[in-house]
């Protein structure tokens, strides 16, 4: 065991894009559509407030992390609230993590056939992206970080690329109605909107692996405040293009974004297919990290070691229930259900971990030191 | 043995390799360049016209001989059903990514086209950014024109719009599909570019107001450049003034920066748009030439004068024309006080075209007059 995780470590960067990548996946295409549907005018407000909001979560998330160095959730879970509720909390995150998969992995399809691949059947989509998938993730938690490390940056510069060229479009007065947001609208808008940030909940999880456990929450804040700004320009700019109104009827407003930029000289008339190349690399380190968190929660949940076998397992799995939606309005609606799971995972649980381990005493303190 | 099965495994690699699932060649494409709308002789349906882009004749080996595009007319109810109707007649699939112009006629345009377009908004390979036009008379006809300098007429017409729509006045801004879209999905009113007939090719001026998305006119040229005024989306201008501080003949102005802002100023029921547009640029053309502009000084203060009176006669005009000829808001200033006041929308959204009439302009002009060209 140990030995095996000699060679499986992570920097405190890979940490970093790693958890960005988890952050960003198939949300960036719907996120201001999603906040448009709960609110009418102050989407922009709603996108910070959520922001802030998660940025304190994942401090909580990353200091428990810090708490029990080189151990996960399902090592420090048992030692805080004992070992039946350790292995329920196993259990939950087990399946969370498996519902997560099926769900991005069938939002992506169902993208990638919308707009590139029209008539190859979303099975034969979903089927390569997981044995894609597979393969990176048999090797351990080390190619998966090194890959987010490799498409994290190319991520956010195609994004960012988007965004700006998206300003020829962009109209400031849109944004004035923004800040004209009552409490009520506040509060509704604001759970869906965290969830869609939801991604830093594999922070329980992979400081296990670093090298240098102590620098866990400022990597982790960095790379989840990476990805939150990058959210918050998307949905200002949407708003800025088309207008805070017209966002609920936008089923995916980011790929319209992209359709909307025309560059000079009728060069690349077709600015979202370009766009669309690198969000498969955004979706793709999201599937692979989820994937490999279902299979090693799987290990541990039969208490098992080598969870190599558990990647291959759980592909059937994956696909099956990522085929279980009928149609897009089912696909979301299940989207909307995974990310209630996902919120307990992400807010309720830590919180709870974290006040038992303090009034027990349990974990390291570095103050104490 | 070991040979043989890597030979295999190669093999069965490469069924995997031959390429796209779904690919169409590119010499099996027929890329559609322009789509016209017409009224049909039912109800339901429109006349659909595509222009096909001939490769081939184009850039051929000698371009130059025979026909560059091919006009081929359809009616159906709905663009879905007239693209397929298309394909049984042509050897070709229809690709409309590299769709340059939509043109729409004008008596499917009054009898309100946008039930027939939502296919536009919908499909995922349509630019957002091609535009749309309103054609006086039969929108098919203008894809009969061959231009010398383009190579077909869809071509031409987005061109213009393109290249000249910031460098003339009387071209109001141009609409694509995205800004029809919100405009439709919004419920707003608006206006559209319109195109009409000369001799041999065509005129870009002018544009059609919609109301609740029937087209209820035309504003002409003149209009559209005062229109452009009130919308922030003017690049240049030409203000022609008579007799200014006692020089005879005409001089004229022409506008290099511009800047407007309208700012909705709401009491009770009562909307006030506080207007402030700032303009500068230089003198192109005198008719008057004898005469030096440094030796009269406030020459130059009272062109500033009279161009700041007539840009505010312009905008009194446009909005006049708005509230009392064509009683819409066009303009779309509603959505402006949407911006500023959401609360006050909301409760008077309803009620918005009535107080839209009794609403109020104030305006207040800044002209700076910032050279006089080469000669004095």
């Amino acid at each position: 065991m140990d030995r095996q995780r000699d060679m499986d470590r992570i920097s405190g960067v890979q940490v970093t894009a790693l958890v960005s990548s988890a952050v960003i996946g198939v949300g960036i295409m719907s996120l201001p559509n999603r906040i448009a549907d709960q609110v009418k005018t102050g989407a922009t407000v709603i996108a910070i407030v959520s922001a802030v909001m998660v940025l304190i979560a994942t401090y909580i998330v990353a200091f428990l992390s810090r708490r029990f160095p080189y151990r996960t959730v399902f090592d420090y879970g048992p030692t805080i609230v004992g070992r039946i509720l350790g292995k329920l909390i196993t259990g939950v995150l087990l399946f969370d993590f498996i519902l997560v998969s099926s769900i991005v992995v069938r939002m992506f399809a169902y993208v990638i056939k919308l707009f590139l691949l029209e008539q190859t059947p979303i099975e034969v989509i979903i089927i390569s992206i997981l044995m894609v998938s597979a393969y990176l993730v048999q090797n351990g938690i080390n190619p998966i970080a090194r890959i987010c490390e490799l498409f994290f940056p190319i991520t956010i510069i195609a994004l960012s690329l988007l965004l700006i060229l998206s300003l020829q479009n962009f109209d400031f007065k849109e944004l004035y109605s923004s800040w004209q947001i009552g409490a009520m609208d506040l509060l509704k808008g604001i759970p869906s909107t965290m969830l869609a940030y939801l991604g830093f909940e594999v922070l329980l999880i992979v400081p296990a692996f670093m090298i240098e456990p102590k620098g866990v929450i400022k990597y982790g804040i960095t790379g989840v405040g990476a990805a939150v700004v990058l959210y918050i320009v998307t949905v200002v700019m949407c708003i800025g293009v088309f207008s805070g109104d017209d966002l609920r009827y936008l089923l995916y407003p980011t790929l319209e974004l992209a359709k909307t930029i025309s560059f000079p000289g009728a060069f690349a008339e077709r600015f979202d297919i370009f766009f669309a190349v690198f969000w498969v690399l955004a979706v793709f380190t999201t599937i692979a990290i989820y994937h490999y968190l279902s299979a090693f929660s799987m290990t541990r949940f039969f208490g098992l070691k080598n969870y190599r076998p558990f990647c291959y397992f759980l592909l059937p799995v994956i696909y099956f229930l990522s085929l279980s939606p009928q149609n897009i309005y089912q696909t979301r609606l299940a989207a909307a259900l995974v990310s209630y799971v996902g919120g307990l995972v992400s807010f309720v649980l830590p919180v709870v971990l974290l006040v038992t381990a303090l009034l027990r005493k349990k974990g390291v303190s570095y103050r104490e030191k | 043995m070991k040979n043989r099965l890597f030979f295999l495994l190669i093999v069965t690699y490469m069924l995997f390799l031959t390429g796209c699932w779904d690919v169409v060649e590119l010499e099996d494409r027929a890329f559609v360049l322009g789509i016209a709308l017409d009224k049909a002789e039912k109800e339901e349906d429109i006349v659909v016209t595509y222009q096909i882009a001939l490769p081939s004749q184009m850039f051929g080996e000698n371009p130059g001989g025979g026909e560059k595009v091919k006009n081929i007319s359809t009616v159906a109810p709905n663009i879905i059903r007239a693209n397929r109707q298309i394909l049984t007649r042509i050897d070709k699939v229809l690709n409309i990514e590299h769709l340059q112009v939509i043109l729409i006629g004008e008596e499917l345009a009054r009898d309100g086209f946008y039930k027939h377009i939502d296919l536009f908004f919908r499909d995922i390979n349509v630019r957002r950014k091609t535009n749309v036009l309103i054609t006086e008379g039969k929108a098919a006809d203008y894809f009969e024109i061959t231009p010398l300098t383009a190579l077909s007429a869809s071509q031409y017409i987005s061109d213009i719009m393109r290249l000249n729509e910031s460098r003339v006045h009387q071209v109001s801004s141009a609409v694509d599909i995205l800004k029809l879209a919100i405009s439709i999905r919004e419920g707003r009113d608006y206006f559209i570019t319109k195109v009409s007939k000369a001799e041999k090719d065509v005129v870009v001026s002018g544009a059609a107001v919609f109301k609740s998305n029937k087209m209820i006119g035309w504003l002409d040229a003149d209009e559209a450049g005062k229109a452009k005024w009130m919308i922030n989306d003017l690049t240049a201008a030409t203000i022609i003034l008579q007799d200014v501080n006692g020089i005879q003949g005409q001089v004229v102005f022409e506008v290099q920066n511009s800047r407007t802002r309208i700012k909705p100023v709401v009491r009770g029921e009562q909307v006030e748009f506080d207007v402030n547009i700032r303009t500068e640029g230089i003198v192109v053309e005198r008719e008057n030439v004898n005469f030096n502009v440094s030796e009269k000084a406030d020459f130059i203060h009272e062109l500033e004068e009279s161009i700041e009176a007539k840009i505010r006669r312009d905008c009194m005009e446009i909005f006049e024309a708005a509230q009392k000829k064509y009683e819409t808001d066009f303009l779309n200033l509603g959505h402006l006080v949407q911006l500023y006041n959401v609360r006050w929308w909301e409760k008077n959204e309803k009620q918005w075209e009535r107080i839209f009439k009794d609403a109020k302009l104030n305006l207040n002009v800044d002209a700076y007059i910032r050279g006089v060209g080469l000669t004095e």
